[in-house]
């Protein structure tokens, strides 16, 4: 899903930082209510464990392969400004040290796989969670997961498609070769997303009391969330 | 060892578990982007030349120069973040007691 340089119009380039950037200011000052000392080891593992996991390429259909995102996981886990904060570590890394991704297209990348890949599947996650009073974590995460990775894959075939004639083909073929493809990942994705939420609580429920969103959750009078009794925040 | 420690250790292990397999066995990369663009015969050329294209060592490119990067990049990442983690709560410090 990375996009590299010499694929996205000027237009697209320059709309695409500009929203980055607003992005990038909104995070870095929510960010200061979202982290805290306890948080730090978390938030620099998942984004080592995600940076690992994007090189691994699973194949999908018509002999292509994709990754998973970890989007889901980072928004819903450490909340959605650090989320993007720790996928935009990965991001710019993979960009100028291993050439994955141009830096023409870095905010292209950001967006849709920092902002959309990580925002979507939080709020989603915590409307979920709401409506159905905690009781359906398994399905809030894997909805959160594939819905996040379609999108991501959606806006990234939106911005290939709009810089028609950079990129030859316009938004009727670049956004769904782009969503059908990310679409079985996303299923992969909704499932690791799920796991990796299930596994924690029941072997390490101390960390989703730390996290963000989770804390945020409980201000909504969610007492538990997939039989978790949540601190009060 | 702490179990903050213990947790840390056994979520590095799995991240390089991760690199293991993207080395060795999901290591073929054919993404739905550069397949389409490579069917229209559009070049993706990057601006910038990355030291590690392709997450290889270019003057050195065996299988097992990869997984050594792969495996010092994921504990640099890890590294890196913790860093950004404390400065952003420095900074908070900092704004806190102005």
């Amino acid at each position: 899903m990375h996009i590299p340089d010499g694929f996205l119009s000027p237009a697209v380039i320059v709309t695409t930082y500009v929203v980055v950037v607003i992005f990038w200011a909104i995070s870095f000052r929510r960010v200061k209510s979202e982290l805290d000392e306890r948080m730090v080891p978390l938030m620099a593992l998942l984004t080592a464990l995600f940076f690992a996991a994007q090189m691994m390429n699973y194949p999908v259909i018509g002999g292509t392969t994709a990754h998973l995102l970890g989007g889901a996981s980072l928004g819903i886990l450490l909340g959605p400004s650090t989320g993007l904060i720790s996928m935009t570590i990965i991001l710019v890394l993979q960009c100028l040290l291993f050439g994955d991704g141009g830096i023409t297209a870095l905010g292209a990348n950001v967006l849709n796989m920092g902002v959309v890949g990580v925002l979507v599947p939080y709020i989603l996650f915590v409307f979920i969670i709401r409506a159905t009073k905690g009781k359906q974590l398994f399905v809030g995460a894997f909805i959160s997961g594939f819905v996040g990775d379609v999108l991501a894959a959606t806006s990234a075939g939106l911005e290939l498609g709009l810089s028609v004639p950079t990129f030859l083909y316009g938004v009727s073929i670049a956004v769904p070769a782009m969503a059908i493809h990310h679409s079985i990942i996303g299923l992969a994705e909704g499932l690791v997303t799920a796991a990796l939420l299930k596994l924690l609580i029941t072997s390490k429920p101390e960390v989703l009391n730390l996290s963000p969103t989770f804390r945020h959750l409980s201000s909504f009078k969610i007492h538990q969330v997939g039989g978790l009794p949540l601190e009060k925040n | 060892m702490k179990k903050t420690e213990k947790g840390i250790l056994y979520g590095l292990i799995i991240a390089l578990t991760f690199v293991i397999l993207g080395t060795f066995v999901l290591y073929e990369s054919n993404e739905t982007l550069d397949m389409v663009a490579e069917q229209l015969g559009v070049i993706g050329n990057n601006i910038l030349t990355a030291p590690f294209p392709e997450y290889s060592v270019p003057w050195f490119d065996t299988v097992w120069t990869s997984l050594v990067l792969g495996m010092i990049s994921t504990i640099a990442i890890f590294a890196l973040t913790y860093a950004v983690g404390k400065l952003l709560l420095k900074i908070r410090a900092k704004s806190d007691t102005k």
